[in-house]
Formats: C-alpha cells, sequence, structure tokens
C-alpha cells in the first residue's frame, strides 16, 4: 500500500471515528487538553501500525490505545506537551470550549476513581463486551458489572439529594 | 448490575454529546510518521545485532568473504529482510533505507528545553494557574524566554480523577509579551511520592536545537533542596545547565540540554542525581509525551 492510499484510509477512518473518540477521551479525562492528547496519541499510534491495523480492526486498536493512554496518564502523571493551542487560543466559554459539554454521563463518571471510569466507558460508551474489557483491564467481569452499577447508584443518589434540595429550597 | 442499569447507561450514552470540533488528522499522520520511524529504526538496529551475532563467529573464524558480503552489510546498510526499510524511498517518503533513518519529512521539530517550534507557530496555553515559587529561565526559544515554573491550578485531580481544590503541578512555559504559557504541564510530586520519585525526568529524547544541530533537552525535580545536581555519561559527571530550589518548594528543580549522541536510543543514556543522594535516568524516570 502506497503512503497516500494508506492516509486516504487513514482519514477516512478519523473522520468517522473522531466525534465518538474524542468524546470518549473528555468522558475519561475530564479536560480538554488532556482528552485532546489522548485521542491525537492513539490516533497517531495507530496510524503509525496502519499497515497491520487497517480499518477492520482500527475500531479496537484505537479504542484499547485510548483507555490504556488514559490509565498509563493517571498512573505516572505523563507529562504532556502542550501542542494544540495556539496564541489565538479561545476564551473559556467560546465555541471550542462548548465543545466538551458537560451532560449526565460526564457528572457520573466524575466521582469515579480512572480505573472505574475506564471501565464504564469502555463497556458502555465504547460498547465493547464485558469479557473484553475484564480481559483488557485485568479484572473480573463481576467486577465490571458492579462498577457500572454502583456509579449509578451514586448517580441516581446525587439526583435525589439535588431534586430534594430543590424541591424544599421551593417551598 | 441490571438490565434497569444496563437501559439507564444506554440512555445516558445515547443522550451524550459527541465532540464537534475539528480532528488535526495532519498532526497525527506527523507525529505516527515519527513513530513509525522509530520502529523502524528499532527493527533495523536488531537487525543489524542479530545479522553481526551470526556473522561474527565466521569473520572470527576466519569465514568466507561471501558470507560478510551477504550477510554482515557495510554500516549504513541492512538485510534485506528488512522488509519496509529496504524499499527505495523515492517510491514512498514514508519508507525509509538505511541511508535515511533520520526524520526526512522535513518539518522536524526545532525545539528548547520544553517548547518545540511546529507548523503553527506559538504555542501553549495561557497558564490560568497561580505561580507558586520562583521562574527559573532555561534560555531562551524564538526569541522568547523559556522557563521552568510551578503553579497551583484549580478543579480535578487527573491523577485520582476525582475533584480538588488544589494541585502544584510543575511546568515548562514559554513567556510571550509578558504573558506565560505553559508549553508542558509535567509533575506532580507530592501526589506521586510513594509511586514515583524522588527523581522525576521529562524530555531526553532527540531534538533538533536553533543551530541544526541534534540536541537533548530536559528537566526535572529532585526530592529535598539541594546545591547540586549531576549529569552522568560513560562515568563522568558535570553539573546540570541550570537549578533552582525556589521553583518548586521543597524541590530541586533543574534543566539539562547537550549535543546528542548518536549512539543513544530513544532518549539520552544519562543518569541526573544528587553527589551521595538519589540519582536516575531518563530511561527509567523520564517520560516522552
Amino acid at each position: 500500500m502506497d503512503r497516500h492510499q494508506r492516509d486516504r484510509e487513514f482519514e477516512e477512518f478519523v473522520a468517522a471515528s473522531w466525534p465518538r473518540l474524542r468524546r470518549a477521551a473528555y468522558l475519561l479525562a475530564h479536560d480538554t487538553h488532556d482528552a485532546e492528547d489522548l485521542v491525537q496519541s492513539a490516533l497517531a499510534r495507530c496510524y503509525a501500525g496502519w499497515g497491520r491495523i487497517r480499518a477492520d480492526s482500527a475500531y479496537a486498536y484505537v479504542h484499547r490505545a485510548l483507555v490504556n493512554g488514559y490509565i498509563d496518564s493517571t498512573r505516572r502523571r505523563t507529562p504532556v506537551p502542550v501542542d494544540h493551542t495556539t496564541a489565538d487560543e479561545p476564551a473559556p466559554g467560546s465555541p471550542t470550549d462548548d465543545a466538551d459539554q458537560r451532560s449526565e454521563l460526564v457528572e457520573l463518571l466524575a466521582p469515579l476513581s480512572p480505573r472505574e471510569r475506564s471501565i464504564v466507558v469502555w463497556r458502555y460508551y465504547l460498547d465493547a463486551s464485558e469479557q473484553d474489557v475484564a480481559h483488557e483491564l485485568g479484572v473480573s467481569v463481576g467486577t465490571v458489572k458492579s462498577t457500572a452499577s454502583r456509579a449509578l447508584a451514586r448517580l441516581r443518589s446525587a439526583h435525589t439529594t439535588t431534586s430534594l434540595t430543590s424541591s424544599q429550597e421551593h417551598r | 448490575m441490571t438490565q434497569h442499569d444496563d437501559h439507564d447507561l444506554a440512555l445516558l450514552v445515547r443522550d451524550d454529546p459527541v465532540h464537534t470540533g475539528p480532528a488535526d488528522t495532519a498532526r497525527m499522520i506527523r507525529v505516527g510518521t515519527r513513530l513509525r520511524r522509530r520502529r523502524q529504526v528499532g527493527i533495523a538496529a536488531a537487525v543489524g545485532l542479530a545479522a553481526a551475532a551470526v556473522v561474527a563467529p565466521f569473520v572470527l573464524l576466519g569465514g568466507t568473504d561471501t558470507a560478510v558480503d551477504t550477510d554482515l552489510a557495510p554500516a549504513g546498510q541492512t538485510s534485506a529482510s528488512t522488509s519496509e526499510a529496504a524499499q527505495d524511498p523515492s517510491t514512498d517518503p514514508t519508507q525509509v533505507t538505511p541511508k535515511s533513518l533520520r526524520d526526512l519529512s522535513g518539518s522536524a521539530q526545532v525545539c528548547g528545553v520544553a517548547v518545540c517550534r511546529v507548523s503553527r507557530g506559538t504555542v501553549g496555553s495561557v497558564e490560568r494557574g497561580e505561580v507558586i515559587g520562583t521562574r527559573l529561565e532555561m534560555g531562551t526559544f524564538d526569541g522568547v524566554p523559556e522557563v521552568l515554573y510551578a503553579a497551583r491550578n484549580k478543579g480535578f485531580d487527573t491523577i485520582t480523577g476525582k475533584p480538588k481544590d488544589s494541585v502544584d503541578v510543575l511546568s515548562a512555559g514559554i513567556v510571550v509579551d509578558g504573558q506565560l504559557r505553559r508549553t508542558v504541564w509535567s509533575f506532580q510530586p507530592v501526589e506521586e511520592a510513594g509511586v514515583l520519585g524522588p527523581v522525576f525526568l521529562y524530555g531526553a529524547q532527540r531534538t533538533i536545537a536553533e543551530d541544526g544541530t541534534p540536541q537533548f533537552a530536559m528537566f526535572g525535580l529532585i526530592e529535598g533542596e539541594h546545591q547540586e545536581v549531576t549529569a552522568t555519561v560513560d562515568g563522568q559527571s558535570r553539573p546540570v545547565a541550570g537549578l533552582s530550589t525556589t521553583v518548586y518548594p521543597g524541590y530541586t528543580a533543574f534543566y539539562d540540554r547537550g549535543p546528542w549522541d548518536e549512539s543513544w536510543g530513544d532518549r539520552a543514556e544519562i543518569t541526573y542525581g544528587v553527589p551521595g543522594g538519589p540519582s536516575c535516568t531518563p530511561l527509567e524516570c523520564g517520560m516522552i509525551g
């Protein structure tokens, strides 16, 4: 495969996978810059091995690279070279910042440890099987199930508390 | 995990907004190409070593000339089995021959200690944290001061994933028009004590200096306040290029730079440490971003 064909295939893959992949990175890192670095790094690795990865297995590869990159970064506080903003960096609240919107899922993941967050994002957002997630992260299938369950319980509890508080404030 | 839980999570995922920002595919390809070349260099080196291991006994035992000609290629060449590395680069600029194992992209990053000049010009995020110590000047890059500093940032602790009032992080940056711009978010040593340290190193990979020569540059932290930090190569020690005990209270921050030795692997094979105290090499403690 020549370079042009490889680049074209890769560009098509990035175009198709980017929105969800970039969001997954934000769900993991909860930080715009870290998310950008994580996903750029995972995709760069993917490009480096494109000859053997190819489009059919690229999703699984890049998902694994993304989650592993995130876990590594939390283990070792990987220094992050900032190569993603320019002198014209947008101010907070600009459209670029808005691209990483808060959501219920972000709230759900916020209090979780990096490993728990990885489990939920990989299993539910990136749609991997419980067995695959358990295998890749070296945990039991039961842990994958219970992690998501605990996170949901916490979210429901927070919602209940918020609802109660707001209803009391309205009285 | 119940079906109810599964359903709830599916709804949360469905309602979650997808990212709408653009992808920098050109950067991915640039970085990916560099990674690819590094791997090829590694393969070529491994093949070279393997070939040498096979041929050396022949040479030592007076083996035939043919064996030497076919298996032990002259320096700068490699075995035909090195797949992509043996192809003609004129047909594919990303493929490398042994003569072109260095970066051929023509866009090699020119680096200071931490900041690199890339096609987009000035880099760095405006530092919004509170600088807690002094700034250690590491020289100038692209005409602006490059500094090492520590800043107190508020928000999430990305080590634990939990919200935190503040985290103190050693960072590198540049000063543009009086504004501090962070180029590398580096160590949060207090949080990492017991996991990493007492020596923290960053960088030490091969870069190109502004005068076009290959160099290494790195910075680090060592627990405690020390008057001397040394760099040791092949048993020869020298002081690092600069250090300060007031950048990050309780730690000694330092930086170093020098010419790149082409016999090194991915990172400068230098040991940094305090005389009579802890020491570490970038391979053990360093991280390449």
